[in-house]
């Protein structure tokens, strides 16, 4: 018996209808423990090389953890994973809300599709009762309406998750929404949704999954609850969600503005948690059994438009936000709203969007191309470029490309300020004074998202070589100016953040109890073993995390041609241009200093110079059939 | 004067070194700043502070023996 685990895994041909049902695999329950774990195994082991990531060759892959779904706090974590459309490479994603929890009810760990569906259609899961049906009448349909429309049709007690009109139009950065405002929002994996003609998929479950110890669960889940009500971080963080971090990330010169021109503005006041508070919200949104819900729902009127809408988190205040120059909260969250409703990830939209308007500034994208006077600021250029993207009308076709490719496309050194990392935008922090967080970003095996290494409070810290800066070495007094950071020491901090981040989404819960409140990692190693039966260390889990890490390299490596250290560099305006601007005017990474990074870095991970894991490190990690298809 | 800094798990993941709980003991009103760099922690990683259930400004001056403070770290944003 797999306790912890539904047992099965659903396999779905979306061309001949082949509906398949299959125990779990238990090697990969072994080794790879679960969500993030088996998404990469899956994809490292089933994709043929080279596949075409809007081929009906690719797989769309949904992978719950072995604590996902049970009792305790903040369990609700679903992992996607495909070969991503953005960069051509290893793509994984991650959403709160209550969708895979019920597909675990339903009986399934695992849900693998592939093929295409001949006409539009979604996947209907009732328990054991699998079903493609047509989706005529929601197709062409916004993310909310068509939830809303599902939820009327089928029943209140179906989880939904929707692709907007851009996964139809495969936007390379189209999301999958769920739960009215919660995203897998990354790398594109709503537009493999959509190449397959799949618009959604319902599901509802009413089974249990196998407990090994189940009073032993509810103890230690009622505990485990207990103590993040008692940590000192549960009662800052719940009131304003993530965009209490605004004022910070200004503080400290690391909002991006104006397409990532600048890294300061005067408005953080406007945009920032309180004016959600004060402005917006009407109540608290959580996922499945958090006690800390982030989520703010709330209710935004602007003069183009008015909506209920769950957000703007952090990341779509600074993208959506200062990034295109947005400066009042409400206009930030009806174009988050927009966004959510046509199916387009907020970060990499935000990218895309203040690059097109820096284009048209310099005149090298013109009234002609886009149709109309565009500019930063103004929320109507911004929901026009939305609204053609989505459609890939015009010059929203270029721009559905993603920036790498439309800067590209464009040239007149527009690559220059395409802000990416391998094909994937960057998100909500200015790291050119940030030398941990731009090895993070540089280095993440999905391109440039936080989501796998977040470490800019260590880089304000100053790294342990360092030693710790502004504040303390002025004495106290408040400095406007920080000294520029030391790239000595950062290699450590990076790469424990790069292994514990992503452990949570192998585990199937949010990893904010962790990061943010504080639970200690032993109430995981005893909520698992209540679940499983299997005694586990953090360290283990850590190891199944350097794995994954290393597996997710070698697919990089097989599936992108020329594929190395090349892809491991920001875009020039970060090792070129120095921030004009805020606590970091003048500091930049050079480039001696990111290959300096780089070189550390691999060193340290057991890769060569040019970013390849070492047949040795493979073997260590227990990749040995993979060390052998590179070093035979 | 004793006064407790209870840290979070964010500002614990920059110094790892810190304790969740920190007791210091001072003679005279101290601003929150000050308890920080006593702490060890350079105040410009810390995004807010708490005391008596509110929002505190880290030029706040603590003056109540057995002050409780939460010092919040930074986090990435959603
Ligand atoms: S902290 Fe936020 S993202 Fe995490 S489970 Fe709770 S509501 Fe969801």
């Amino acid at each position: 018996m797999l306790y912890g685990y539904a047992g099965t895994t659903l396999r779905i041909n979306l061309s001949n209808e082949n509906i398949k049902k299959e125990p779990l695999n238990e090697k990969w329950v072994e080794e790879y423990i679960g969500g993030r774990g088996f998404v990469s195994k899956i994809l490292y082991d089933e994709l043929a090389p080279k596949t075409d990531p809007f081929s009906e060759e690719n797989l769309f892959v949904i992978a719950m953890g072995p604590l996902s779904g049970c009792f305790l706090p903040a369990s609700g974590k679903t992992h996607f994973g495909t070969k991503s459309p953005a960069t051509g490479g290893y793509g994984d994603s991650n959403m709160g809300g209550h969708f895979g929890v019920t597909m675990k009810y339903a009986g399934y760990d695992v849900l693998i599709i592939n093929g295409k569906a001949k006409e539009p259609s979604y996947i209907c899961i009732d328990d054991g009762k699998i079903e493609i049906r047509s989706a005529e009448k929601y197709w062409g349909k916004g993310s909310f309406a068509v939830e809303k429309a599902m939820k009327q049709d089928l029943g209140e007690e179906f989880q939904i998750l929707t692709i907007g009109p851009a996964g139809e139009k495969l936007v390379k950065y189209a999301c999958i929404s769920h739960d009215f405002g919660r995203q897998a929002g990354r790398i594109g994996i709503g537009a493999v949704l959509g190449s397959k003609n799949i618009k959604a998929i319902a599901v509802k479950g009413t089974g249990s999954i196998p407990i090994f110890d189940a009073e032993g669960l509810l103890k230690k889940g009622k505990e485990t609850y207990d103590a993040i009500r008692k940590k000192p971080g549960f009662k800052g963080w719940t009131p304003e969600g993530t965009a209490g971090i605004t004022n910070w990330c200004n503080d400290v010169g690391a909002i991006p503005t104006r397409n990532f021109q600048k890294s300061s503005i005067e408005y953080a006041d406007q945009i920032n948690g309180k004016a959600i508070l004060d402005r917006l919200k009407i109540t608290d949104k959580g996922c499945f059994a958090c006690p800390i819900p982030c989520g703010k729902y709330g209710f935004a009127k602007t003069k183009l438009g008015e909506a209920f809408v769950e957000g703007p988190e952090y990341e779509t205040i600074a993208m959506i936000g200062s990034n295109c120059e947005l400066k009042s909260i409400e206009e930030i969250a009806y174009a988050n709203y927009v966004c959510d409703e046509l199916g387009v990830d907020t970060c990499s939209a935000g990218v895309v969007i203040s690059w097109a308007l820096e284009c048209y500034e310099k005149g090298i994208l013109t009234k002609e191309d886009i149709g109309r006077e565009i500019s930063f600021g103004d929320l109507d250029s911004i929901l026009y470029l939305l609204n053609e993207i989505s459609a890939r009308r015009g010059i929203g076709d270029l721009l559905a490309e993603g920036v790498r490719i439309a800067s590209q496309r464009l040239g007149q050194g527009s690559e220059k300020f395409a802000i990416h990392c391998k094909g994937l935008e960057w998100t909500g922090y200015e790291s050119r004074n940030a030398p941990g967080m731009m090895l993070g970003y540089i280095t993440a095996d999905i391109g440039a998202h936080h989501g796998r290494c977040w470490v800019l409070g260590n880089d304000v810290a100053g790294s342990a070589e360092a030693g710790s800066v502004h504040d303390l070495i002025s004495g106290g007094r408040k400095t406007n100016r920080l000294p520029k950071a030391k790239v000595d020491g950062v290699i450590p901090v990076v790469l424990h953040s790069q292994h514990t981040r992503p452990a949570f989404d192998i585990l199937g819960t949010c990893r904010l109890q962790y990061m943010e409140i504080g639970l200690e990692v032993d109430y995981y190693e005893e909520l698992f073993y209540c679940i499983t039966g299997r005694k586990i260390k953090w360290e283990d889990i850590i190891n199944v995390s350097e794995k994954v890490w290393n597996l997710n390299r070698c697919f990089n490596f097989r599936e992108i041609d020329g594929f190395g250290r090349s892809y491991d560099y920001p875009p020039a305006r970060f090792y070129e241009d120095p921030i004009p601007d805020g606590p970091n005017e003048g500091h930049l990474l050079k480039l001696e200093e990111i290959d300096l990074l780089l070189n550390q870095f691999y060193q340290a991970r057991g890769w060569d110079r040019n970013g390849m894991p070492q047949k040795a490190k493979l073997i260590d990690l227990g990749l040995g059939n993979v060390a052998e298809e590179f070093y035979s | 004067m004793r006064i407790t800094l209870r840290l979070s798990g964010s500002i614990r993941l920059i110094y790892k070194e810190l304790n969740e709980e920190i007791v210091l003991f001072v003679n005279e009103p101290v601003s929150i700043r000050a308890l920080l760099q006593m702490a060890g922690i350079n105040p410009t990683v810390v995004p807010a502070v708490y005391m008596d259930e509110s929002k505190k400004d880290k030029d706040y001056m603590v003056t109540k023996e057995d002050s409780r403070i939460t010092v919040l770290g930074p986090l990435a944003g959603g």
